[in-house]
């Protein structure tokens, strides 16, 4: 099996007394793999701790087979990271940025620079200064100095928060491309599409715990005949339902409220079961709508 | 194999001076300060006939040279010390740090880097500085001046005065700010400039601490009335220099949380 990741029984206890990690263990094979949650779940941390820049208070990390506490080293041989809040310098040119991070790496070789920029597209702006990129450009660059090297694992934080739907676009395509041959990307996002169009096997975290981990595919399956719709009359009944069932969805129509709900506790036998979607299935993994 | 591991580190170390390199000399303040102080030394040194009927050995190269040194330089030295205080805390502010880290870097690597960058970039604007306005004097001077007369005293006054007062600006400013709190720095650095600026030479030993205007700078001339050396002194201002700048390092170098915990 070339499960390139292997994390198992992960916790992280920050010394504010957050439990940003709780128990987590899951594997990443070759290909795109998706890590979805909400702000705070925890995937900054999951991903610092993988890229080996923060030690897990307990539990193990394997990259490549290399355990990331012991052989740090070995394991930094083998990544690219692009962090989730990356600057970099304003002052220096796109070309001189990633020269310079890929030097870092052992990387002396200009041709790779320039093949790095080329795979982002961003050949063309190689002598901007980084102060005056806009915001996917800039992303771009992050995405470049990552992958200088061609890392066998790829590991980026939610690169596509805040982009627009160009943007987002052409960067799942540069991931998609990354990924092929065995190479492993990691991304993490709260954004349901991304993971919907690249990944087929994912990772839900949910308040530091693992929700679910695995196919795309499976997903369904644990929504296939649970997808209910109801309809309310008003906002006081919308009010105490997602005590009792997760929300999906909600249509405010001329005659009332129609409410797609999770019934995961089997709580509204009575109400009309309607075919499940990808969506649905992502919405209720993520917590459904009111879950913050 | 040892020799190509070494070979590595040595580069790695040698992108990041590079690239600090770069980034200082493009900073448009860098330039400010560099031009704030040639303006003060012209205006105080220029051989122009008011300056020179004003100081008695100006026509000297060799005066001019340690004059400019224990003031101007100071000046100069006081802003790059402002303006390399913050070269640790932009790699926070910029995510680039967690970049460096994720990478097969070393700890010493990156420090030795930074530190290394701050004391080559102080060293080459302090002799930026002492060669353009030596150039300024040898061009403008009314009297007749032998190149080697104005290269000799440039050459010993670089190496011996700009090497340990470039090693103690460039260390300390880059190191200290990194291990407490930077408020503290600055104060403590007006305070040291501020108590140098006020020593003006005499036929006293001076103070070890002084940067620019320490006995050390009496290597590069003397007053024809006081021509002793003190070498007591000079060395005292030597280990100052260099051995705060040690220092500085190795404060630097056991700062727990300035890199990656473990491995
Ligand atoms: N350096 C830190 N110190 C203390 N708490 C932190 C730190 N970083 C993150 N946290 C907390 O840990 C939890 C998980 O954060 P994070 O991993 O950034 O989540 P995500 O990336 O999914 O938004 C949050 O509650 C956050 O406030
Ligand atoms: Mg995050």
């Amino acid at each position: 099996m070339d499960r390139n990741i292997e994390i198992s029984h992960v916790s992280k206890k920050y010394k504010n007394g957050v439990t940003a990690l709780d128990d987590v263990s899951f594997t990443v094979g070759s290909g795109v793999f998706g890590l979805l949650g909400h702000n705070g779940a925890g995937k900054t941390t999951l991903m610092k701790a993988l890229v080996t820049i923060l030690t897990p208070s307990s539990g193990t990390i394997r990259v490549c087979g290399r355990d990331t506490a012991a052989q740090g080293a070995e394991v930094r041989k083998r990544i690219g990271y692009l962090p989730q809040e990356l600057v970099m310098y304003p002052s220096l040119s796109v070309f001189d940025f990633v020269n310079y991070m890929a030097g870092t790496k052992g990387i002396r070789d200009k041709t790779k620079v320039h093949e790095a920029l080329k795979a982002v597209e961003m050949e063309e702006y190689a002598k901007r200064k980084i102060g005056q990129l806009s915001g996917g450009m800039k992303r771009r660059v992050g995405i470049a100095q990552a992958l200088i090297g061609e890392p066998q694992i790829l590991v980026v934080d939610e690169p596509t928060a805040g982009l627009d739907p160009e943007e987002r676009v052409r960067f799942r395509s540069v991931l998609s491309r990354y990924a092929r041959g065995g190479r492993t990307v990691l991304l993490s996002t709260h954004i349901v599409e991304d993971v919907h169009q690249l990944c087929e096997e994912l990772a839900v975290l949910r308040r530091g715990k693992l929700f679910y981990a695995g196919k795309a595919d499976g997903l369904m399956q644990r929504v296939e005949g649970k997808v209910k719709l109801l309809c309310l009359e008003d906002e006081r009944q919308l009010a105490g339902l997602d005590r009792k069932a997760v929300v999906l969805q909600t249509t405010y129509e001329k005659d009332g409220i129609r409410v797609r709900i999770m019934d995961d506790g089997g709580n509204f036998a009575g109400a009309k079961t309607v075919t499940a979607t990808l969506e649905d299935a992502y919405v209720y993994c993520m917590g459904g709508k009111y879950y913050a | 194999m040892f020799i190509v591991w070494e070979g590595s580190i040595m580069r790695k170390t040698g992108v990041i001076v590079r690239y600090e390199l770069k980034m200082q000399f493009g900073r448009p303040a860098v330039w400010v300060v560099f031009g704030a102080a040639v303006l003060l030394c012209q205006l105080d040194s220029f051989p122009s006939a008011v300056n020179l009927a004003r100081l008695e050995f100006l026509p000297q190269p060799a005066y001019f040279i340690s004059r400019i040194m224990s003031f101007d330089v100071l000046v100069l030295l006081f802003g790059l010390m402002f303006l390399l205080a913050g070269r640790l805390s932009v790699d926070e502010r910029t995510g680039v740090k967690s970049l460096f880290m994720a990478a097969p870097l070393k700890k010493s690597q990156y420090a030795a880097g930074k530190l290394v960058g701050g004391f080559f970039f102080t060293f080459l604007m302090l002799c930026a500085f002492l060669w353009f306005n030596m150039a300024v004097y040898f061009a403008a001077a009314p009297f007749s001046l032998s190149v080697s007369a104005c290269v000799f005293p440039l050459v010993k006054a670089c190496l011996v005065c700009g090497l340990p007062a470039s090693l103690f600006v460039g260390f300390v400013s880059v190191a200290l700010p990194g291990v407490m709190d930077v408020r503290l720095f600055y104060m403590l650095g007006a305070v040291l400039f501020g108590v140098n600026a006020a020593n003006v030479g005499s036929a006293e030993a001076m103070p070890f601490y002084l940067i620019t205007s320490g006995d050390l700078v009496r290597l590069i001339w003397r007053h024809p009335r006081w021509p002793f050396v003190n070498w007591n002194s000079v060395l005292a201002n030597v280990f100052f220099l260099t051995g705060t700048a040690a220092a500085a390092a190795v404060l630097l170098l056991i700062k727990r949380d300035l890199w990656r915990k473990g491995s």
